[in-house]
């Protein structure tokens, strides 16, 4: 996404978090509800990698698979039709995306993620009774691995990084205090940069730099206190 | 143009808020426009010196649709539409100054969206269809040299939840996954190399959408 549409999407999403917070703690009836749900959904990865020793070669590397984790959170209801939500969350996931080389030797370069966790607010507004959009806007912690066998040279490595998540749902009552809402939630993590040795004799560095996000397609089952 | 959306952001909470409708148990044509965003993957191999790469990307998708819905019961309703959508989502790889791309320009399709309504005005529905997209890979070097354009047929299949928000007026999000068939293109090889290469590739889509509708009644 370019800058403009980046900075136009923090300015809606300000303003409509700003006026769904304040309206949530301004009215007399707010009345805070504890939730907590179960999360099932399809996620891809997003992996822009690259190493530099002896060429440079870049990859825009991507792969899907299931994601499934738990939530709990307190949402602010209120007589208006704007409320406001605040949410804790983790998820696990299998992705993983590969280059190989399929002749001798044969080896592979792997980007994998495992999980991520994170705090994310939700300003809703309410359609119809029991019928809710919300937008999305969080920060997210995601734990990746990469390992290389001799592709670009070798290396193992797990590490966590930072990321800003977005996003837009929709939530219904289903019955009493159940509730069901799907998401899609776009998260970009900050770059990281891991040395690992070139398969050349004599070694030398090798520099692998990764800059992952996901997008995630998410169903929700909650039950509202 | 920052204002323009602020304002254009500020009458559609406007107009949110009016008195709603809830969704009448009839049947009816709707016509609709969406916009998301779309993660095109694709498991990508060559045969000279062969190599496979799972490689994705995310680019903004939107387009529109048309349908007609009908009920079945009093709890399910059943739809079928056919969309459109323009896609700019683009992968790549790049070795030594040279790019091999492969891009999503469009797809478009017929589905079908079996539901289930939840509240007298939202419903959750399945989505089971048929996609034909456009792709383009080209490659100026990297494992040789192709640049094509080819159309490739896949299964479409998704959740999504609507609601109505004005009168016949209804905001939907839809979540869906689409894999399309693989194909194999020739091209040329580099120096000093065999002088065909094929690339083969097996495309396949995540894209979230919000779509907005009007049905006819």
């Amino acid at each position: 996404m370019n800058l403009f549409l980046r900075k136009s999407l923090v300015c809606m999403v300000a303003l409509f978090s700003g006026s769904a917070f304040a309206a949530s703690f301004n009215n007399p009836f707010a009345c805070p509800h504890f939730y907590v749900g179960g999360t099932l959904g399809i996620a891809t990865l997003t992996d822009k990698e690259s190493t530099y020793n002896p060429i440079r070669d870049a990859h825009s590397l991507g792969a899907s698979d299931a994601i499934g984790g738990v939530l709990a959170g307190i949402a602010f209801d209120t007589n208006m039709p704007v409320k406001f939500g605040l949410e804790a969350f983790i998820n696990a996931t299998d992705l993983e995306a590969r280059d190989n080389q399929n002749y001798a030797p044969i080896t592979s370069f792997k980007a994998k993620m495992r999980y991520n966790t994170g705090l994310r607010i939700l300003p809703a507004y309410e359609f119809t009774p029991g019928t809710e959009a919300h937008i999305i806007l969080g920060y997210s912690y995601g734990n990746f691995n990469v390992s290389d066998n001799g592709n670009y040279g070798i290396i193992h490595q797990t590490f966590s990084s930072n990321g800003f998540q977005a996003g837009l749902g929709i939530e219904a009552i289903l019955i009493k205090h159940f509730l069901i809402r799907t998401d899609a939630i776009y998260t970009t993590y900050s770059s990281h940069t891991a040395n690992g040795i070139t398969t050349s004799i004599p070694s030398s560095t090798q520099s692998y730099h990764n800059r992952p996000s996901t997008l995630e397609g998410d169903l929700t089952l909650i039950y509202k206190i | 143009m920052k204002h323009n959306i602020l304002f254009l952001l500020t009458a559609g909470m406007s107009l949110l808020g009016v008195t709603q409708h809830v969704m009448a148990v009839q049947n009816g044509f709707y016509l609709g426009v969406d916009a998301g965003v779309t993660n095109l993957m694709d498991k990508e191999s060559h045969s000279v010196f062969p190599e496979s790469h799972q490689l994705g990307d995310i680019g903004a998708s939107g387009g529109g649709f048309l349908g007609y819905d009908f009920c079945l019961s009093n709890k399910t309703r059943m739809a079928v539409e056919i969309f459109v959508d323009a896609v700019g989502s683009q992968t790549s790889i790049k070795h030594a100054g040279n790019t091999y791309k492969m891009n999503q320009q469009y797809n478009a399709g017929i589905r079908l969206l079996p539901a289930y309504l939840f509240t007298s005005s939202t419903m959750g529905h399945v989505i089971l269809g048929y996609a034909n997209s456009r792709f383009q890979i080209k490659d100026n070097g990297v494992y040789g040299l192709i640049n094509t354009n080819y159309n490739q047929g896949g299964f479409q299949t998704g959740l999504g939840l609507a609601t109505e928000v004005q009168n016949n007026f209804f905001v939907r999000v839809d979540a869906l996954y689409t894999m399309y068939s693989s194909s194999t293109h020739q091209g040329a090889g580099l120096v000093d190399a065999p002088a065909v290469q094929s690339y083969t590739n097996r495309f396949s889509t995540l894209a979230g959408e919000v779509g907005l509708y009007y049905e006819f009644c």
